[in-house]
């Protein structure tokens, strides 16, 4: 195989000539022409799927109505967005959907990586795949399935627990209609969902770290807390950056199913978010420019903690996204 | 082999604890649903059944299996899913591993292009606009090409490559003269199964479980994926009054709770017998003994 | 980067390697290819859309007929036959070509989200030739939105004369928008399907009489609570079955207005889809039902059953001593508490107005489905002909209830429904009620006895069709008043009406569970937040609208 065109050779060429840069360019092209070729598809696939409709973005300037039309619709600049900025439910809306986010992360997010460490360590390897398939089971369901278990489980009076927690003579507990037990149910709720399918991405990367470490490390007499801290976390680090980076793009974000379902007009205070909201307001009222000012906003923001946390991350010397 | 320090037994019966309290946490809601779809249909309007059931008796599931809308949808969901899989995986290894070349001219703006599309997106109007003008509405291609492209997916395949490949290892293949594709081909997808299993298997849950595109962009019931009728039959049950109100009040207009749990269980079964099943690749690709130097 | 001994290992087990994984690579490339080659054919064989409707038709006469898209309501029920391709619809489709000589196409609408997709049709320009809803604020937001066309009075004549005979003058003027025909209104015959029932076997065993008005019904509920005549222990007993939808009925304060208030007043504060949470009678309705959640007269849980599915389960278990509900074969709620207490009797109950008041309630809309004309359709008259056409006696007949000798069968002149019938003419979802929705609401005879009796011979459970006679006596005691029908949308109505009914939902959840000596302070605070979020300028934009009104 050809060796001569190696790209480290061509770096060190020293003459910078506008003839000699084009010629670089296309040496450059010649050696490397299958990356481009590769990255044909899946950018023909931005462009089309996703680059293509980003037109709607601009539907938050418009008064767009799909009768007259996109290009009927006349420009309004930031209306929509000082309409919603007025409303004082919009501030509710966002504190909710801040708060449970945040919570969902502080919780939710070491608990995958928690679970794919204590997974890892078990020995049994039938242990090990049977439990690995059941605490993901939680992922499939739906919604509205979900919250007919939990009321059955956790209604004041009628709720399996608190039922027989009445029979014993207790107080009930109000885990959904107190608005700070609801706040630790929806947590855990959401915990107990994504888990068990979180662990799936971090056991993959466990898988990839070089047995020999854990060797090396028993034979220096490292016992198992020491081997987790000390090889196990470190050999994930990376996923848990990128993964953390993600998430915390985020946390202006909240999908509808879920507080619309557990939630209920008790705590609704608490229950009340980004995307309930826009249901109300934008899609049901059929006033899309809401809808889609209220989305850039959650975007703009989202885009804007993506790139800040990558920052930090690579002032700490990690790997981000970049 | 190695003598079992006393902290590392407290260590074991700690892991099994908790795994078992998570396990039966996770076992447990499943096993309602289950319960609810063999039991009588009086005793489950009664709310009467938790963990076992009542009125033990199959007829809902004679009636989900033998409705040949149900086991067709299944059949195309599987088709669409499989086909989903591999267009996603083909695109997602035609992403990243360019990205992981450092030296690639470009790389951060191809990069950018995806992440912006994980947070920016147009909206359902104009994309339905869209797949109306490409000619997909109502076919199966609408269902796998427009999400196949995962940014998400890419970005942790990216990672993976970057971080769980040994640079001394893509060194040593280049000075024997591969090309980069080469490399990719040789080292890099071997040695990656454990992510590629992976991201299969967020591909094909995702497809498998999504049904918000087929809602709106299907008309033929025959291009039902199996969510999607698993939806309106947990969905359509609405309120009785929605239901008596709008269906003239014949016989049989009620979906039944019962039928609803069979369903659940028809449609979920399938996909979670995938990763049982992909388990074995989750081992190590394959190392070529120890790379010293 | 040496090339010593250790390399060239290295070197010989990558190549070996690497030759096994090029051919599989290699291998998978090919079977991708050939794959993706495959699919593409197929696909292109498939065709670009899913079977079609159109291809049923094979009469010459359809070069010549227009076709028209009618949307049509898909629930997507287990068992059931997709909604815009099943017998029924091509029956229609067979008939329609051969009668009037009009092609149609069936658009599925998802139930639940009918108005996202009609959106998405229209912003496609895709949409059907008529948009409906059930519900008049929706229908009339489109008008607003100009998506819908005139029908002009010549077209109605020319096409639709059997439809104006059928609907009646009184019901075509309900689509009247500015005064012209936008809608079409289907009819609705009176239904007696809403009936609230009480344990008669309750109040003899506790020797007392049927209640006549507010105080004597609260009573009962007192003595159900008290004196526990099931047998199931006090705490168990639910005297009154109450769920969110009982808490946030915008019409239920009938019992508790005035005898005579102006028709502005009811016009401004009196409507179904709309809450008035500032009105007096709502306050006095949510005193009252504060005081029966206190005493523990209704479930403790009520704001949690979002779906009234709590409320009938305890209902069927025998813990309720009054349901209120809408009662039909299915779901079964009746069979099922008389399989679980066999000696439940049942009554309807009388109206119960505040002492010194007389009986008032609403009266029901004349109409059910309101049918609008696109924009964009270029063939109003093939619609109009098509909705007349389904008006037609025999249509209906055999719409409604199916084939002879197959549906039903005729024993001297008498129909005999075929409940147990699963042939694939059996009617879509007992009744075929999507499909002709167009102009109707139910089976109508003409004769109100004979609806009254026809309904009861549907809907009633084996045994129990008195309840519908009884429901029929009850209600003729109360005084029906209808809402008002602005002449316009109101527009004020459209934009808030989502966030007022979150709103309402809330305020009547906590003003119901809050203390009594709270209730005064507590609803003062979500009066003025109602008014504030959008009530106001509703209730201004009404009274603007009817003094214009009044003025004409």
């Amino acid at each position: 195989m050809a060796v001569t065109n190696a790209p480290n050779v061509i770096e060190n060429r020293k003459n910078l000539s506008p003839n000699n840069k084009i010629r670089k360019f296309f040496i450059y092209l010649k050696n490397n022409y299958w990356l481009y070729i590769m990255l044909i598809f899946p950018i023909a696939f931005l462009i089309i799927f996703k680059y293509i409709p980003m037109y709607g973005l601009t539907i938050a300037f418009k008064d767009y109505d799909v009768i007259r039309g996109y290009g009927d619709s006349p420009w309004i600049g930031f209306e929509a967005f000082k309409e919603v900025f007025r409303m004082k439910d919009f501030y509710k809306v966002l504190r909710n959907t801040l708060m449970l986010n945040l919570l969902d992360l502080v919780v939710g997010f070491p608990a995958p990586i928690i679970l794919a460490i204590l997974l890892n360590e078990v020995t049994s390897k039938w242990f090990k795949k049977i439990s690995q398939t059941i605490l993901y089971l939680p992922h499939f369901l739906s919604w509205i399935i979900i919250a007919g278990i939990m009321y059955q489980l956790l209604s004041p009076q009628t709720g399996l627990i608190n039922s027989i927690i009445i029979k014993n003579g207790g107080q009930s507990i109000p885990f959904l209609t107190e608005k700070w037990h609801w706040l630790f149910t929806y947590n855990a709720i959401g915990v107990w969902q994504s888990a068990g399918w979180g662990t799936i991405i971090y056991l993959a990367a466990i898988s990839g770290i070089n047995s020999e470490l854990y060797e090396a490390a028993t034979v220096d007499g490292a016992g198992r807390l020491r081997r987790i801290w000390h090889i196990t976390l470190p050999g994930i680090k990376s996923t848990i950056i990128v993964l953390l980076i993600i998430n915390l793009g985020r946390i202006m974000g909240i999908s509808f199913d879920r507080p619309y379902a557990i939630g209920n007009s008790i705590v609704l205070e608490f229950s009340d978010v980004i995307s309930t909201f826009v249901y109300r307001i934008g899609i049901q009222s059929v006033r899309y420019n809401i809808a889609t000012a209220v989305g850039l906003f959650q975007s703009v923001i989202g885009l804007i903690l993506v790139l800040l946390t990558d920052y930090i991350a690579k002032r700490f010397g990690e790997d981000g996204i970049f | 082999m190695m003598k079992k320090k006393p902290s590392d037994l407290i260590f074991d019966i700690f892991i099994y604890f908790t795994l078992i309290i998570a396990v039966l946490a996770c076992l447990l809601p499943f096993f309602h649903i289950m319960s609810v779809s063999l039991s009588s249909s009086s005793a489950v309007m009664l709310q009467k059944v938790s963990l076992f059931p009542v009125g033990l008796n199959f007829e809902a599931y004679r009636r989900v299996l033998g409705d040949n809308s149900m086991i067709r949808s299944l059949f195309f969901t599987i088709y669409i899913t499989v086909l989903f899989t591999i267009l996603g995986m083909f695109l997602t290894i035609c992403y990243a591993y360019p990205l992981t070349r450092k030296n690639l001219k470009g790389r951060n703006v191809f990069l950018f292009l995806g992440l912006f599309t994980l947070y920016f997106g147009g909206g359902i109007i104009p994309e339905y606009v869209l797949i109306n003008d490409l000619g997909l509405m109502n076919t199966m291609w609408c269902l796998i090409l427009p999400l196949a492209l995962s940014p998400y997916n890419m970005i942790i395949l990216k990672t993976f490559f970057t971080n769980s490949i040994p640079e001394s290892l893509e060194e040593s293949a280049k000075l024997d003269g591969c090309s980069d594709i080469g490399i990719l081909l040789k080292i890099v997808l071997p040695l990656s199964t454990p992510v590629l299993a992976t991201l299969s298997l967020f591909f094909a849950v995702g497809r498998w479980n999504s049904f918000q595109d087929a809602l709106f962009y299907i008309s033929d019931a025959k291009l039902y994926p199996l969510q999607l009728k698993l939806y309106y039959i947990v969905n359509a049950s609405g309120s009785t009054e929605t239901l008596v109100m709008e269906s003239g009040g014949g016989v049989e207009q009620l979906q039944p709770e019962v039928i609803r749990a069979a369903s659940v269980m028809f449609a979920t079964i399938p996909i979670i017998l995938v990763y049982p099943w992909l388990q074995k690749y989750f081992v190590k690709g394959v190392m070529i003994g120890a790379v010293k130097g | 980067m040496k090339h010593g001994f250790m390399s060239k290992m290295k070197t010989v087990s990558i190549k070996q390697k690497g030759e096994i994984q090029l051919k599989k690579q290699f291998s998978k490339i090919i079977c991708f290819s050939l794959a993706v080659a495959l699919m593409a054919t197929m696909a292109a064989g498939c065709g670009k859309k899913g079977s079609s409707n159109a291809d049923n038709e094979t009469s010459s006469k359809s070069e010549q007929a227009v076709e028209i898209k009618i949307p049509v309501y898909e629930r997507g029920i287990q068992g059931e036959p997709a909604a815009n391709d099943n017998f029924w619809t091509r029956w229609i489709q067979q008939k329609a070509l051969e009668d009037i000589n009009v092609k149609v196409t069936y658009v599925p609408i998802p139930r639940q989200q009918d108005v996202d997709k009609f959106n998405m049709l229209l912003a496609a320009k895709e949409a059907p030739d008529i948009i409906f809803s059930y519900d008049y604020p929706v229908i009339s937001a489109f008008y607003t939105r100009g998506a819908l066309q005139e029908i002009p009075k010549d077209v109605l004549d020319k096409n639709g004369p059997n439809l104006k005979k059928y609907l009646g003058e009184e019901t075509l003027k309900y689509g009247e928008i500015d005064g012209k025909q936008y809608l079409i209104p289907a009819r609705r015959p009176q239904s007696y399907s809403y009936m609230t029932l009480i344990r008669q076997d309750w109040l003899e065993k506790l020797n007392l009489p049927m209640p006549t008005n507010l105080d004597e019904y609260y009573n009962v509920l007192k003595a159900f609570k008290e004196k526990d005549p099931s047998g199931l222990g006090s705490n168990n007993i639910i005297p009154l079955t109450f769920s969110l939808k009982n808490a946030t009925d915008a019409v239920a304060n009938y019992g508790f207005r005035s005898d005579d208030i102006s028709e502005e007043e009811h016009a401004m504060y009196s409507d179904v889809l709309l809450p008035s949470l500032s009105w007096e009678p709502t306050k006095e309705m949510l005193r009252f039902n504060n005081k029966l959640y206190n005493e523990g007269l209704i479930s403790q849980e009520f704001a949690l059953d979002k779906d009234g599915k709590k409320a009938e389960a305890d209902f069927m278990n025998g813990k309720a001593g009054i349901y209120g509900g809408y009662i039909a074969k299915s779901p079964p709620i009746i069979q099922t508490l008389m399989q679980n207490v066999p000696t439940a009797k049942l009554k309807v109950l009388p109206p119960q107005p505040a002492p010194g008041t007389t009986a008032k309630g609403r009266e029901y809309w004349p109409f059910g489905m309101l049918s609008g004309i696109n924009k964009e359709c270029k063939h109003v008259d093939a619609v109009i002909k098509f909705i007349d056409w389904m008006s037609r006696e025999d249509i209906l007949f055999t719409l409604q209830k199916g084939i002879e000798g197959k549906n039903y069968t005729l024993k001297d002149g008498e129909v005999v429904l075929n409940n147990d019938f699963t042939g694939e003419e059996k009617l879509l979802n007992g009744t075929n009620k999507d499909l002709w929705c167009l102009v109707t609401e139910s089976e109508d005879l003409g004769d109100e006895m004979k609806n009254l009796e026809a309904e009861a011979k549907l809907r009633a459970p084996e045994g129990f069709e008195y309840l519908f006679t009884e429901n029929y006596e009850q209600t003729k005691k109360i005084k029906g008043i209808q809402d008002f029908l602005f002449d316009r949308p109101v527009e004020s109505v459209n934009k808030y009406r989502k966030t007022l009914l979150s709103k309402y939902e809330e305020a009547a959840v906590k003003l119901i569970m809050c203390k009594p000596s709270e209730f005064d302070a507590l609803y003062e605070t979500f009066k003025t937040e109602y008014l504030n979020s959008g009530y106001q300028e509703i209730l201004d934009e009404k009274k603007q609208i009817y003094n214009e009104m009044k003025k004409k």
